[in-house]
């Protein structure tokens, strides 16, 4: 499992992937986060609330309530304009620490 | 009589909410989403055969501790920063003025007391002038605690050291209190030794106490402000 500190850092891009591929719902976006991590990204429910709250702020994702299929109210989630840049940019630099990271780790098997 | 399922589950959404709704810092809207939650995991555990304590207890532990919920939108919610700035500065004013009224209450009324008119006891003026310190910084801890500003004010409900805590407040009020009676006496010799009348001293504790208390308060205030506003941190207290 990640550390905390990773789960923490690696969140909102995680969020703005989701989000990328249309609006949805809480409950929903928490169940693909874990089945594209394959459970390895166990986040608590209740930590999914201040990153989509912080992201609202910042101006990159918008909510709006509606029902559910079982006539139930239900916050659906959308990525905004901004919030696409911001999910190009945030795939950019994490692709740059994942390639720098490969080829560091590549090293270091060679050296060992 | 046993109760159905969905009063199970809509009382454990109740007693779950009253944990987490406390202090009003998470929203209402927030908790009736993380409710759905609490909601589709009970019912999807029990459908998968568990019993309902089970479900709940899962649903709970997948939800996560109030606590730390709490403080993540306590930090989430924090006000914009020129608003939090406005209520430092006001905060500080508070301080500050803080010391201005209690100089003014504890000298005219040592003035009238003096001149005869005796509204007061002088040593009331003490009491007023304590008075008057508590309430101003219970008007700061008020503004800090409203807007929620994490560090500063006297911290009287941020630190856990008791010294820490009320060391800033027993120093003000112990100095004030000094500054009165070193300002009596010293008025009480002059005047017994023959070189002053009454009344030429009679505001004598109204200049040591604005002396005093002004400056205490307002570096109060400042020692104060590090705390409240990041970008004067360490800048007072050197962390």
């Amino acid at each position: 499992m990640p550390s905390k500190d990773l789960v923490a850092a690696s969140s909102r891009p995680l969020i703005l992937s989701v989000l990328r591929r249309g609006e949805t719902y809480g409950y929903a976006l928490l169940g693909e986060i874990r089945d594209v991590s394959g459970g390895e990204m166990n986040w608590s429910d209740g930590m999914l609330y201040p990153v989509l709250r912080k992201l609202e702020k910042e101006g990159m994702v918008t909510s709006r309530w509606g029902l559910s299929d079982e006539g139930r109210r239900r916050r659906y989630y959308q990525l905004t304009p901004l919030g696409q840049t911001v999910f190009e940019e945030e795939r950019q630099q994490w692709s740059r620490v994942d390639k720098t990271l490969r080829k560091a780790w590549r090293l270091a098997d060679q050296t060992a | 009589m046993a109760s159905s399922r969905p009063d199970r589950i809509e009382a454990a959404i109740v007693s779950w909410r009253r944990e987490f709704g406390r202090n009003g810092a998470i929203h209402s809207e927030d908790l009736d989403e993380l409710a759905d939650h609490l909601r589709d995991i009970v019912e999807m555990r029990l459908s998968a055969g568990d019993t309902f304590s089970v479900a709940e207890a899962f649903a709970r532990n997948q939800i996560g501790e109030a606590d730390e919920l709490i403080d993540e939108m306590k930090l989430v919610r924090r006000p914009p920063s020129y608003y939090r700035r406005l209520c430092v500065g006001l905060a500080a004013y508070a301080a500050f003025q803080t010391g201005i009224i209690t100089a003014v209450v504890a000298g005219l009324s040592m003035t009238a007391y003096l001149y005869g008119i005796k509204p007061v006891q002088a040593t009331n003026t003490y009491e007023l002038s304590l008075l008057s310190v508590v309430a101003g910084i219970g008007l700061i801890e008020i503004i800090r605690k409203r807007f929620q500003l994490r560090r500063g004010g006297l911290g009287i409900t941020h630190h856990r050291s008791i010294l820490r805590t009320f060391g800033p407040v027993l120093g003000l009020i112990v100095i004030l209190y000094l500054g009165l009676v070193f300002g009596d006496f010293w008025r009480w010799w002059l005047v017994s030794a023959g070189q002053f009348s009454d009344n030429r001293w009679s505001g004598f504790g109204w200049v040591v106490l604005l002396g005093l208390g002004g400056p205490v308060s307002a570096l109060t205030a400042a020692t104060s402000l590090h705390r409240w506003h990041p970008s004067l941190q360490g800048k007072f207290s050197g962390r």
